[in-house]
């Protein structure tokens, strides 16, 4: 699947902002899945990014305006060709022994710890106590049975929780957004010994009515031994298929944050944020 | 060299130096520059009143009251000792550690700065401060006292001495080398000042004394103060001569420690820090420090005692304290900022 995506970022300050310093992942990552045909950048006022991976293997624009300016404006355009559905290969049935054992478990080591957005109080540990069964089966059910119970027990509801809102917060209100779904969906796998990380990315909605937020979406990653890192969007109940766009992953929120950075001024007057994803149809692109 | 041997790493910020770097640099430097002035106008003044054994407590008094008030010092002496006395003067301007300009303070001051950039000064130069760091702190007063004074004090100008003939050799000559040299000659310019001063305090005894054999030997300890005796012999071989003295401390092109050798020596650093290139100074530092170089071009001494050479030496003062606190300002402490704003963040929430 071919998608467009556009992702504009603005920034209006109470006075003026100075010795602004930020970093972007907004950069939509190439992989077996995704391959990412063009990235466009444009900063107003003008600003030349440095691009880098981070630790996790993300790709990140740096920037920095130090005169004062009165607003940012952020604005990414890419295109992402996604592997079809009936072109992806069926996920690897593992068991939890060929998980302990296998040669790739150093890799992992830090997705079963705790991390800022998600610690384990005794909150989240009963209700990953609740969900133990004594015949576990294969990895992957096992992560699909525990976004699944999120899916069924939580309530998608925009505006009961923000951006700073920890796995805990959310799991003790049990709504919000797929930010919240996706911590409390980790936390849960990693007390069950699954290893697992947040993706940020978008999400093309073929079922889109209009005036329907779109945002940037986020999902988790579970590790399957002989397959890899495999998405499972819990807000939707669903395996991430070729709608989903990968930008970055991380331990949590914490590590990916879209655009990210410090400034001196004024506080934070208006932050806008539009995101639009499109399927560019294979007969109008030029042979 | 073997084409396949790899090339060491240079640092590329080695030339970039941090504003609390050159604070420390700065004051490191003006600390070793106060004591070993300090040393030199104790000892000075020790031997001149063996000079003038005749001297009665009341005249005793007043020469240690004017070496106190030409420091500056004068209030906080009154408020630890009576009598100013030789032993109390000169114990509280070498060894007090309640007086911040003592010489044990100056050189405590100065190992403290030095041990901050310890990474940023030779061994060498960090060595010689610690060890008149230690030499200092093992010493017992009364011992010094007893013993005499005197090679306590040719310990310390040696050190300082030692201390700025290493840095002349071993220090790079980066921003950091201009920091080290502005300090100190702005400290010596005004320690110039305070001992020109000294014989202003010192009251004759009548007015008729003025370039008798009492006013002379004045002048020559100020003169020995500075270490100017020789230099100004070299110029004028007659006697001593009250405003051929003044004028040598104050007019001298040559004698690195004349004010107008210190000033000139001040502004050359401070264009070089500040970047100043232009006629038309841009700093307010750089056109007090060229106000003070101009007047001390096209003054001459009769001008000045015209003037009042007290009312002079003050002006200066006021002016040295301004250049240097501006300089410190701008270069070295940045006026608190306001503070830093995370940008706010955006919930993933489709």
């Amino acid at each position: 699947m071919l998608l467009s995506l556009q992702h504009k970022t603005t920034f209006v300050y109470k006075g003026e902002a100075k010795d602004s310093v930020n970093d972007l992942r907004l950069c939509p990552a190439s992989d077996t899945l995704q391959q990412c045909r063009s990235f466009k950048l444009t900063i107003t006022p003008t600003a030349s990014p440095l691009e880098y991976l981070d630790f996790n293997g993300n790709i990140v624009h740096s920037f920095s305006i130090i005169e004062p300016h009165p607003s940012l404006t952020i604005q990414a355009e890419s295109e992402v060709e996604t592997v079809p559905n009936s072109e992806r290969k069926p996920i690897y049935v593992a068991s939890f022994d060929e998980l302990k054992n296998s040669p790739e478990a150093y890799q992992f080591a830090e997705f079963l710890t705790p991390s800022s957005y998600i610690t384990f109080d005794d909150v989240l540990k009963s209700e990953a106590e609740k969900l133990i069964r004594n015949d576990r089966r294969d990895v992957w059910s096992e992560a699909k049975r525990v976004g699944a119970h999120i899916f069924k027990t939580f309530k998608y509801s925009p505006g009961s929780t923000g951006v700073k809102t920890s796995a805990l917060e959310s799991l003790r209100i049990r709504s919000g957004v797929c930010q919240d779904f996706a911590h409390v969906m980790i936390g849960l796998c990693r007390l069950h010994e699954i290893p697992a990380r947040y993706v940020s990315g978008y999400f093309f909605n073929t079922l889109r009515r209009e005036g329907e937020i779109e945002a940037s979406h986020a999902w988790v990653e579970v590790y399957i031994p002989n397959h890899g890192w495999t998405g499972f969007d819990p807000t939707h109940d669903r395996e991430a298929d070729e709608r989903y766009i990968k930008v970055a992953t991380g331990k949590d929120y914490a590590d990916i944050i879209p655009v990210s950075g410090t400034y001196r001024g004024g506080i934070t007057k208006k932050l806008t944020v539009d995101v639009n994803v499109r399927e560019i149809s294979r007969t109008s692109i030029p042979a | 060299m073997p084409q396949n041997e790899k090339q060491p790493v240079s640092r590329p910020q080695a030339n970039v130096m941090l504003s609390r770097v050159a604070h420390s640099l700065y004051w490191m430097s003006r600390y070793i520059e106060r004591a070993e002035n300090t040393a030199r106008l104790l000892e000075v003044n020790q031997q001149f009143l063996l000079d003038f054994e005749g001297f009665d407590d009341t005249a005793l008094k007043e020469h240690w009251g004017s070496i106190l008030a030409s420091a500056d010092e004068d209030k906080l002496f009154k408020t630890i000792h009576d009598v100013a006395d030789s032993v109390n003067v000169t114990d509280f301007m070498s060894l007090d550690p309640r007086n911040p300009n003592s010489i044990l303070s100056c050189i405590f001051s100065a190992r403290e700065n030095a041990r901050m950039i310890r990474d940023q000064i030779s061994i060498e130069m960090w060595e010689t401060i610690n060890e008149l760091y230690l030499f200092l702190k093992g010493k017992d007063r009364k011992e010094i006292w007893s013993r005499g004074p005197y090679e306590f004090f040719e310990d310390i100008k040696r050190h300082s001495h030692l201390f700025q003939g290493l840095t002349e050799s071993t220090f790079s000559r980066t921003e950091g080398w201009e920091f080290i040299q502005f300090g100190k000659f702005i400290e010596r310019a005004d320690k110039t000042t305070r001992i020109l001063d000294v014989k202003y305090h010192i009251l004759l005894p009548d007015a008729s004394d003025v370039g008798g054999a009492l006013d002379t030997a004045q002048w020559q300890s100020v003169l020995r103060s500075a270490s100017a005796l020789e230099a100004y012999h070299r110029f004028y071989v007659h006697e001593i001569l009250p405003w051929k003295a003044a004028e040598f401390l104050i007019f001298s092109e040559t004698f690195p420690r004349s004010l107008y050798y210190c000033v000139t020596r001040v502004d050359e650093l401070l264009c070089r820090i500040l970047a100043e290139t232009g006629p038309r100074r841009r700093t307010s530092a750089a056109r007090s420090s060229k106000r003070l170089l101009s007047d001390l071009q096209s003054l001459a001494i009769d001008d000045v005692l015209k003037k009042g050479l007290h009312e002079f030496l003050i002006d200066i003062q006021k002016s040295l304290d301004h250049i240097s606190n501006d300089v410190v300002e701008t270069t070295m402490f940045y006026k608190a900022e306001t503070s830093i704003e995370e940008q706010q963040m955006q919930q993933q929430q489709q």
